[in-house]
């Protein structure tokens, strides 16, 4: 034990002694005036008036003993939890409105945090690099438009030639359905490549991972690598699962290992559940076997590490000569009509984007930029509250002035009494900080569900980490900091004499009331930028939902099903759909179905390079069109609206030979002129085609769709497929039906997002609706915050001035004077913080900019809508206690004192 | 308050130290002893006493023994260490010094 510790724990047993000794004392003198004549009552009395506050007695006593640091700190603390406890109230408002909001930091750090702030749990993430490439790509492209894919052939170019990286891997990641144990259900697939784990330096928690070896396996001993997460999910982290077969997409695999705990995946905010050797492709892909071979069917994504000391430019241009060469060996080989693109494709250049905190194909950032908004007006909140701390402080310090000058008086010192001061805010802080960290733990979990709600929180985990915990204790201690400064530096300009002389320490007080009163006009602002933003999002919200999506979104259902992944072939696969769709027809009050691989508001949609007669692209590989297969009843199911020609008969199935084109097709490659009668070319799918049709531009992407040019062909296909259900009866009352059907029909096939096409929309908007409900709920917590403070600053005004406002209405002036009066300095505050905040506001929404639709940042009913809400509630704040005022009896003001 | 009651700073110290020499004494005996020696002139309270006797402890001039006193109970008896003798000492002739300043002063004044 540290010598300097010693006396903390030698406490007790002074403190005993010191009893002792007084007690002793006291007995003494109790006895000496019994022994003068006193009775026993009487003696008593008298001694305790001459012996003393005992307690008064013990803390003095408790000061001289000089003490080590530890003891001397312990005691001051000690005091002023003891000055603390004697205003329950004021402490309890103090610890509860910082624990809110270090708690409400801490939760959305935590979020934050594990969103973007941290790497992927593996040794040296910053050697992690993805592969981008821009430019044209002939032929097919299986991931969104963020040029992150590449071909099989390109993959093992650069896993063998390229001697930057001490490994390349490559994944697909893709959905499959997963049976053990009687039991089916659909699971996240992540193909990869047999190095996959080792490039990345992810370890095992339990059994083996996968090797080269596995990947040179036939398809019949195939092997799988469950996440870690995953195996606590669905086996209970049952070791016993290791070496047993599970049935996947049809294919008994053996589960051979489960990968480290932590390791969610490659993709930023999504888990994979199962990892695959690619040799696996065709069970999950049965609509485009094989390509292994095929170098312009882009794919897969690359992830490399790089060299050790190797920069990420270094890496890049010496990469970029080997990229370099396989271009121009592709470039001989050019599919047929891509010929044109050939310049532009050998500019094409490899970038290495950092990958250690992830990749995102998809180019959506996930819930990054939400999180990013979420702690910033957390901390606004935080803001605001400490900002009430210290005008709360600033109030409770000038009713102890008298206090504080006493304690001076009786040679306290002054930097006694800032240290009690500041040991008081230190522990105030610290209970909001432990409180707050109590809270998180405890709702954390429903907390974030219900702040994340549409995200997969199941990937965030709540349990506070020593991070979270440092950082809990900076905001704690930063958040002490901020709320001793005002008290302290009231406490230190403290002229001992005038506040003993004089009731309201005038010219201190007047300070503190500009103090005050600045805090205010600085809350008002705060809330002004939160309320702008819940407006902001509220008018988003309200112009997304009015948007024409170009087809009938009412009285529409819609379902996916995918008979592929229990092993279907394709004709089946086709049977079965078939089958559901006649089925789900038969469906009383179903006017009519049809299915397409592109589902509302799911993505996935192919693209295809195309040729139009008469059509010169201004940039060589720039013809392209999305391509849509759906089933002849289509425009009529998913409501299209047809503007020329005709809808697909039953008859343009058999042999594709037709397809209906939309507005921004007919705009790009016909002119604008009508297209019904001329043909087309779909390069890709080598067909020709007869335009019969021009329907509206329909919002594939949700209501934020700027629309594209795409085709609508009628054909067969297999795989994944979206159901529309069309029907006249309220669509809600269809879903059980459509479900009983569709599971007789499609046996052990899970039947996903059975919902109606406007819910469907709906929930593309949770991240606008989450917006515009936090951003009010923070708002008003925040407005309600600034309204108590300027609650306190006029109360206190108004006391201060009883006398004045006495003499006044003594002289003659009116209660509406008075209250005319008060309301004049509620009013300057409100004004100058909507002043400062309006404009301020409109600076801080540029952030939010980005997520706003069809709605400036100075829209007048946002700004006047927040300026009136804010000015409402703060005015009515203010007037109690002007209300108060106008009720002071002039007799009773100047007698007091 | 009346002044009698009033110590200067220092100089309640300089009193417990003189009496703890004398033996060891208990707290309240020193209250006493002060006020007899005194004949009532001087008071100390228990506020100033206890402290006062605490920071002497701290300081290494007075160390303390629990003992039974005459009555038979147990009582915190303090005597004067050789580090207390010497402060004694010290503030001893610095107050002769000073209280002799005084005393010339008064007299001159008076003349």
């Amino acid at each position: 034990m540290m010598k300097w510790l010693r006396p903390l724990f030698r406490r007790s047993a002074v403190e005993r002694e010191m009893d002792t000794e007084l007690r002793f004392h006291f007995d003494q003198l109790l006895a000496s005036l019994m022994a003068q004549g006193a009775t026993r009552p009487q003696a008593s009395r008298r001694a305790r008036i001459e012996f003393g506050g005992i307690e008064q007695v013990k803390d003095d006593a408790r000061e001289a003993r000089a003490a080590g640091p530890a003891e001397r700190i312990a005691r001051g603390l000690r005091m002023a939890a003891k000055s603390l406890a004697r205003s329950p109230g004021f402490t309890a408002v103090a610890v509860a409105t910082l624990a809110l909001g270090i708690g409400a930091n801490t939760l959305i750090f935590s979020a934050l945090d594990q969103a973007i702030l941290r790497n992927l749990p593996v040794p040296d993430p910053a050697r992690l690099v993805a592969f981008r490439s821009l430019g044209p790509n002939p032929g097919m492209d299986r991931n969104s438009g963020r040029k992150m894919s590449f071909s099989y052939p390109k993959y093992l170019d650069f896993r063998d030639h390229a001697d930057v990286f001490e490994g390349v891997a490559a994944r697909y990641p893709t959905d499959g359905s997963l049976m053990y144990s009687g039991a089916t259900e659909m699971i996240d697939v992540e193909l990869v490549t047999g190095n996959y784990f080792d490039v990345l330096g992810v370890k095992a928690a339990a059994g083996r991972l996968l090797t080269p070896d596995d990947e040179r396996q036939p398809m019949h001993d195939t092997v799988a690598v469950l996440s870690y997460s995953y195996w606590q999910k669905r086996f209970g982290g049952d070791r016993g699962v290791i070496g047993r077969k599970v049935t996947i997409n049809g294919m008994a695999v053996t589960v051979i290992g489960i990968s480290a705990k932590g390791f969610q995946g490659l993709e930023r905010g999504q888990s994979d559940d199962v990892r695959i050797p690619m040799t696996m492709k065709n069970l999950f892909t049965p609509t485009w076997p094989g390509g292994f071979n095929r170098r312009f069917w882009a794919w897969l994504n690359i992830v490399a590490r790089m060299r050790p000391g190797l920069s990420r430019e270094r890496a890049e241009a010496g990469v970029n000569v080997l990229y370099h060469q396989i271009l121009e060996n592709e470039a001989k080989n050019l599919p047929k009509g891509a010929g044109d693109l050939r310049d532009e494709f050998l500019k094409r250049r490899l970038d290495l984007l950092p990958a250690g905190g992830g990749i995102s194909t998809n180019g959506q950032e996930g819930t990054k930029p939400f999180l990013i908004e979420l702690s910033a007006m957390a901390g606004i909140v935080l803001l605001i509250a400490c900002v009430n701390l210290a005008s709360l402080l600033m109030a409770r310090t000038a009713a102890r002035q008298r206090e504080m000058a006493i304690r001076m008086a009786l040679g306290a010192g002054r930097l006694g009494v800032v240290r009690l001061l500041l040991a008081e805010n230190l522990l105030v802080a610290a209970g909001g900080g432990v409180l707050a960290l109590l809270l998180a733990a405890a709702v954390g979990k429903p907390a974030m569900a219900l702040l994340l709600s549409g995200n997969d929180t199941a990937l965030y985990s709540t349990t506070p980490d020593l991070r979270i915990l440092l950082f809990a204790l900076c905001a704690t201690l930063l958040t002490a900091a901020g709320i001793s400064l005002a008290p302290v530096f009231e406490a230190r300009s403290t002229q001992l004499a005038d506040i003993l002389k004089s009731e309201t320490g005038a010219s201190a007080g007047r300070a503190q009331v500009r103090v005050r009163r600045a805090l205010v006009v600085a809350q008002v602002a705060f809330c002004v930028w939160l309320l702008m933003t819940a407006g902001l999002f509220a008018r988003t919200l309200a112009n997304l939902r009015a948007v024409d999506l170009g087809f009938e979104k009412q009285n529409l259902v819609t379902f996916g099903i995918d008979p592929t992944i229990i092993g279907l072939k394709a004709a089946e696969s086709v049977a079965v759909c078939g089958r559901v769709e006649s089925a789900v027809a038969a469906i009383p009050g179903v006017d009519s179905v049809s299915f397409s691989n592109f589902g509302v508001s799911t993505g996935g949609m192919n693209i295809q390079s195309i040729k139009v007669s008469g059509y010169v692209p201004p940039h060589p590989g720039d013809a392209s069109a999305a391509e849509l297969s759906v089933t002849p009843a289509h425009v009529r199911a998913a409501g299209l609206r047809l503007l020329a020609g005709r809808e697909f008969a039953e008859s343009d199935r058999a042999h594709v030979r037709t397809a209906i084109v939309n507005e921004s097709f007919v705009k790009q490659f016909f002119h604008g002129e009508n297209p019904v009668g001329r043909t087309m070319l779909d390069d890709g799918g080598g067909l020709e085609l007869e335009v019969i049709g021009v329907v509206r531009d329909q919002k594939f992407w949700g209501q934020r769709d700027e629309g594209q040019p795409a085709f609508y062909i009628a054909n067969q296909f297999p795989a994944a497929v979206w159901f529309y259900v069309r029907t006249s009866l309220p669509p809600e009352s269809l879903l059980g039906a459509i479900r009983k059907v569709v599971e007789g029909e499609a046996t052990g096939i899970p039947v996903t997002r059975l919902r109606t096409v406007e819910e469907a929309l709906d929930l593309q908007l949770s991240a606008e609706k989450q917006m515009m409900r936090l951003a009010g709920l923070f708002g008003l917590l925040a407005t309600l915050l600034a309204a108590i403070g300027l609650y306190g600053v006029i109360a206190y005004t108004v006391a201060r001035r009883t006398r004045e406002i006495g003499v006044r209405m003594a002289l003659g002036a009116g209660r509406a004077d008075v209250l005319r009066m008060i309301l004049r300095d509620v009013a300057i505050v409100i004004a100058a913080g909507l002043a400062i905040g309006l404009p301020t506001g409109l600076g801080m929404v540029r952030f939010v900019r980005a997520q706003l639709f069809n709605v400036k940042a100075a829209d007048p009913w946002v700004l006047s809508g927040a300026a009136v809400a804010i000015g409402v509630i703060t005015l009515f704040a203010g007037l109690l206690p002007a209300r108060k005022a106008t009720r002071i009896d002039p007799a009773t003001a100047l007698r007091w004192d | 308050m009346p002044s009698k009651s009033d110590l200067l700073q220092g100089t309640l110290d300089l009193l417990i130290l003189k009496i703890a020499g004398l033996g060891p004494i208990h707290g309240y005996a020193i209250a006493q002893r002060i006020r007899q020696v005194s004949r009532d002139a001087l008071h100390v309270q228990q506020g100033s006493l206890y402290p006062a006797l605490y920071r002497l402890e701290e300081r290494g001039y007075l160390q303390s023994q629990w003992r039974e006193t005459e009555q038979g109970r147990m009582a915190k008896f303090y005597t004067v260490t050789k580090k207390g003798a010497r402060q004694l000492a010290a503030e001893c002739a610095e107050w002769e010094r000073v209280s002799g300043g005084i005393a010339l002063i008064l007299q001159e004044a008076g003349q």
